[in-house]
């Protein structure tokens, strides 16, 4: 069990993704860095904006970071960002992450037709975000 | 030359579609010579995140509103997944190749009325630049 959001969960997220062969699959032929940016909610236990980096290529990721600085997240080739509540909801399968983009709860940086081309291995990234065994800062 | 304008609140949907027709026309810049001579108001709804936009091709530009039109030409309505379909659908005379499985699977949604395109018939043309415009294939 991680506490979200903390290194030890992207540690057991990564493992996750290089575990999995539908996301290998899905993802055979990406290649690109994704910032995690978790906003900021300090009455939710998250007082301040985090960053995290995965370095996502042909269905593995090759390197993981957490906690880096806005301004080597910027850097990444996608960012994907929204306040701590609503990755909550995407972990728990609450919240479509296709609609809540569509729905501006989830923002997304960089290039949207590679994006839209590689849906699926986004939808898998999340159900393996949904297999990490989580606790939630806001429910300690 | 700016080829797509929109409203600074657009929210996802629209901001998604703006982005993707930017991206596409910088990447294939031929695309811009798909808003020459062709006039018409769409409205996009994506019914399961209760969110619609209006697109009007108008003086060779797409403009992008947060609201949709009292009336548009066409009407696009079907759900958040299936509008990612629409974008990369491999497409065949501007249209979802029907050749192919993910062409099929959305001819099946039209016919469920999964997929609904009001106006298809009196706008063909306005339908087949705004997918090509779309597509990421």
């Amino acid at each position: 069990m991680a506490l979200f959001p903390s290194e030890d969960w992207l540690k057991l997220y990564v493992e996750k993704i290089n575990s999995s062969k539908e996301y290998e699959e899905a993802a055979s032929t990406w290649e690109g860095d994704l910032a995690y940016v978790f906003e900021a909610e300090p009455d939710k236990g998250v007082p301040e904006d985090v960053w995290s980096w995965a370095d996502l290529w042909h269905g593995k990721c090759r390197d993981s970071k957490w906690g880096i600085s806005p301004e080597e997240g910027e850097k990444s080739k996608f960012i994907i960002r929204a306040p701590y509540s609503r990755w909550k909801e995407v972990i728990k399968k609450e919240l479509d992450p296709v609609k809540g983009m569509m729905q501006g709860k989830l923002k997304l940086k960089g290039d949207l037709p590679t994006i839209v081309r590689y849906v699926k291995a986004s939808n898998e990234l999340v159900n393996l975000a949904a297999q990490v065994p989580t606790e939630f800062v806001d429910e300690q | 030359m700016e080829y797509v304008t929109s409203d600074p609140d657009l929210g996802g949907l629209g901001e998604m579609l703006a982005d993707l027709v930017r991206a596409n026309i910088a990447a294939h810049p031929a695309r811009a010579r798909l808003l020459e001579n062709v006039t018409g108001t769409i409205n996009v709804k994506a019914v399961d995140a209760q969110v619609e936009v209006g697109l009007e091709f108008a003086a060779n530009r797409l403009n992008v509103f947060a609201k949709p039109f009292r009336r548009a030409g066409l009407e696009i309505v079907t759900d958040s997944e299936t509008l990612m379909d629409l974008t990369t659908v491999p497409l065949w005379m501007g249209r979802p190749d029907i050749r192919t499985r993910q062409g099929r699977t959305l001819v099946g949604k039209m016919l469920r009325r999964d997929l609904r395109v009001k106006g298809m018939a009196a706008h063909p043309k306005l339908l087949s630049r705004l997918q090509r415009l779309l597509s990421a294939v």
